[in-house]
């Protein structure tokens, strides 16, 4: 009988083993790949030692936002090397079309990464500060890369600080933003819409009735299963606590989720869903509102700059007609997208050095904005530096798909066709416009409400979407919400970001 | 001492089979162990695992701040209850009527027919349920209630109907493989036992009932004994991928397994998710042995240990 029980055990054992041979196949391979670049790269650190003269470049790896094939990257890469590797003997190796789940996973295993784009509305430095993420750049700068230190305003730097260090480089481009809304510009000529005089929701609602009643368009389209937000409200970092209005100057930190704004923009979107002014199943959406509205849709709320309509047009490939609905605001937020350096960098002041050259060097940044002349991009006028497609290409077929924002400088390299040719000027004039939030340059440290965040992180993932595409009823709904939340913990989040704000306020007024 | 030694000698083939699932398991399974210790972190990436501040209980404070461990516990031992006990159930139906098929050629076209599902790709999965249950264009909503005179209804926002849902996408998708393990088990009763009955005048319900069951139940024993071991683990594609990662769905859909999974990626904190997964393996752990004490009052013979 014993040896039946062994033997049934046994036979469990292999079966287990057999389920799992699957999943080992999997992350056997993973495993096997790091450690050979291990091994490489203590290889490379060996011969370095050994002789300092002739050095092995070092490799600075960048994820570049955005889509792009292995082969284009490659190109790339191999064209900014060939400058870098003349100047500190270093190369480049751009990796296009990562997710930002991806990368988190490469900063979380401690992959091999040198710079990165964080974007405010992906990822929260003050997370990945608390977490030891992040390399602190506030001595690598003024040493390694001091045109760039020296060019951008200590108010900018302020947005990129955590507990006095700074942690990235903000990316040179719409530091302030305007909201207000995109439409399709067949639908403005076929219904004769006036759309200077769209000001107010009510507005709004005229014309998506128009459109559900005379066209085939969806009329308001999600983004990636949510509500593009276009409030002026200051998120104040991750939107635990915010600032209800900027233009009310009121250092007051509250629940977005209380507020009348929120309050009354749900019972809004509730109404609208139940006249069908909203696309169905607008929350399993899983495109962004151009995407959509390229292929079904008609009309989305969003954030406004100069140039964006034709932006907005090449992403949804039709089209579009913009609108403002409330000016211009600046944030933190807004200014700190920035380029990074994981903590798991090997030479920061070398990736520092890159990002640099990234910041300052007119044909580098063209070249990793646009890629290769002649390619991915054609001189359309040179005196003026426009450049175009290739004949017969366009930004889906190049190989290197440009999101000309996403990048350290985007002021520094050329200006598309069709874009007027003092976009940068008018760029810079908008972000100096801007009404500042009165908490711009606030970063705040979350590590000691860690626990209420993710909690209320949990009850938020649960309703914010369905409430704000009006699917679940305001009425029945907020109530439970809201008392979620406070069991959750955000009275404490609120009140430990208002004692960081206020202590702040002091110090820089 | 040398009886035993005999008898070591008789079966240390058998052991030696047993080496390499057992190296693996150590290497895979329990080296990693000592990452427990994260859960009572508050994970640093400089500091590295075992430097980093001990934070004691802190990183479990989450969990139970809301209903949240409550409703994810829920959810996974109800989900895994119900597909232990339906599963089981299909599978042996399905086995015995694929036991009678007749004709070989036909009864290679069944099983390849009742296994194909469990070989499709989870996503490929959710994209059938979203061509069924999408609130416009979706099979259900335009045919189906629209035949039955019934309004339709938004799927992906009304939680009510996603525990019937997620069982009928588990059975179509896992029981072709339970029922392939069962049948070969079936195949193997002596043939002897049936033609006995036959002549003792026992109906076909009731050989089924007094040869073939208790013929399958060791395997039913096992198979159910090591699915309570992973009663705590949610098929996380089922759970994530079926309902589109949708808001509205959470209450029943949200599992552990998928609760750490959207912790990890939006907020990175590793203590926190380590913390989560640890009460999770406690618990199957509790269960488990709880489980087997059960067994083991039943039929001695069947139980693991």
């Amino acid at each position: 009988m014993k040896m039946r029980k062994l033997l049934s055990l046994g036979v469990s054992f292999v079966l287990v083993c057999s389920l799992l041979a699957g999943c080992a196949g999997e992350s056997g391979g993973g495993s096997a790949d790091s450690g050979t670049q291990a091994v490489q790269e203590s290889a490379k650190e060996d011969t370095d030692s050994v002789s300092s003269s002739d050095e092995e470049p070092y490799v600075v790896k960048i994820i570049a936002y955005g889509d792009g094939t292995t082969e284009a990257a490659k190109a790339v890469s191999e064209a900014i090397s060939e400058k870098t590797r003349e100047l500190y003997n270093i190369e480049v190796e751009i990796m296009k079309g990562y997710t930002v789940d991806q990368l988190n996973l490469m900063l979380t295993s401690g992959e091999k990464l040198d710079l990165f784009p964080l974007m405010t509305w992906e990822m929260s430095m003050s997370n990945l500060v608390s977490n030891g993420q992040l390399c602190s750049m506030t001595e690598l700068l003024p040493e390694h890369a001091s045109q760039t230190w020296e060019s951008i305003s200590e108010a900018d730097w302020k947005c990129v600080t955590v507990n006095g260090e700074i942690y990235g480089v903000p990316m040179n481009k719409d530091k302030s933003s305007n909201s207000g809304f995109a439409i399709r510009k067949n639908v403005v000529d076929q219904l004769g819409i006036d759309v200077d005089a769209i000001k107010t929701l009510d507005d709004v609602e005229e014309v998506l009735t128009q459109v559900r009643d005379n066209t085939d368009y969806y009329p308001l389209v999600s983004s990636n299963g949510g509500l593009q937000g276009f409030l002026p409200c200051d998120d104040l970092g991750d939107g635990w606590g915010v600032l209800e209005n900027i233009f009310d100057d009121d250092p007051t930190v509250v629940n977005w989720f209380e507020t009348d704004t929120w309050t009354d923009l749900v019972h809004r979107m509730y109404d609208w869903n139940q006249k069908g002014l909203i696309m169905p199943d607008a929350t399993s959406n899983t495109d962004s509102s151009m995407t959509t509205i390229g292929a079904v849709g008609c009309f989305t709320f969003g954030q406004l700059k100069p140039g964006v309509t034709r932006q907005a047009s090449a992403e949804a490939g039709t089209e579009l007609l913009t609108g403002e609905l409330y000016p211009a605001v600046s944030t933190t937020n807004q200014v700190a997208s920035c380029y990074c350096i994981p903590a798991s960098c090997e030479q920061p002041e070398k990736a520092m050095q890159i990002l640099d050259l990234l910041y300052n060097d007119p044909e580098v940044a063209n070249l990793f904005t646009n890629g290769i002349e002649g390619e991915h991009w054609v001189y359309t006028d040179k005196e003026n530096n426009v450049i175009d497609y290739p004949e017969g290409k366009d930004a889906n077929s190049t190989g290197y798909t440009v999101f000309s924002w996403a990048v350290p400088n985007q002021m520094i390299t050329p200006v598309r066709e069709g874009d007027p040719l003092d976009l940068w000027d008018q760029l810079t004039e908008f972000n100096e416009s801007a009404h500042n939030s009165i908490a711009k340059g606030f970063t705040w440290d979350n590590s000691a409400v860690l626990n209420e965040i993710t909690a209320c992180e949990n009850v938020r993932t649960k309703y914010v979407n369905g409430l704000e595409l009006g699917v679940l009823n305001p009425d029945e709904t907020i109530p439970v919400f809201i008392e979620e939340l406070k069991a959750a913990g955000i009275d404490t989040i609120i009140a430990e970001k208002q004692a960081q704000l206020d202590a702040w306020l002091a110090k820089n007024n | 001492m040398g009886k035993k030694r005999k008898r070591l000698g008789r079966y240390i083939a058998l052991y030696l089979m047993m080496v390499p699932g057992i190296i693996y398991l150590l290497i895979n399974n329990y080296l990693p162990m000592t990452g427990i210790v994260l859960a009572f972190k508050r994970y640093n990436f400089k500091d590295g695992i075992y430097k980093s501040p001990n934070v004691g209980l802190e990183n479990f404070k989450f969990l139970f701040k809301t209903k949240d461990a409550w409703i994810i516990t829920r959810n996974t031992l109800c989900y895994n209850l119900v597909f232990i006990l339906l599963g089981t159930v299909m599978a042996i139906m399905v086995a015995i009527l694929l036991n009678e098929v007749g004709r070989a050629c036909i009864k290679k076209v069944y099983q390849t027919v009742i296994l194909l599902p469990f070989l499709i790709s989870i996503v490929i999965v959710s994209y059938l349920a979203y061509a069924f249950l999408n609130e416009s264009t979706g099979f259900l909503n335009t045919t189906l209630l629209k035949l039955l005179g019934k309004d339709p209804v938004s799927w992906y926002t009304t939680p009510k109907y996603w525990p019937v849902i997620l069982c009928i996408v588990y059975l179509w998708k896992s029981f072709g493989y339970n029922c392939i393990l069962y049948y070969s088990n079936l195949v193997g009763i002596d043939r002897g036992y049936y033609e006995a009955a036959a002549i003792d005048g026992a109906g076909y319900w009731k050989q089924t009932l007094h040869i073939t069951l208790p013929c399958l139940k060791p395997t039913i024993i096992i198979l159910t004994l090591m699915n309570i071991s992973k009663i705590f683990y949610s098929d996380f594609g089922l759970f994530y991928q079926v309902p589109m990662n949708q808001g509205a769905l959470l209450d029943v859909t949200n599992t552990i397994d998928t609760y750490v999974y959207r912790g990890l990626v939006q907020s990175n904190n590793i203590g926190m998710t380590a913390a989560a997964g640890l009460y999770q393996a406690f618990m199957g752990f509790v269960l488990v042995v709880a489980a087997n004490l059960i067994v083991r009052k039943i039929d001695k013979d069947s139980a693991l240990f």
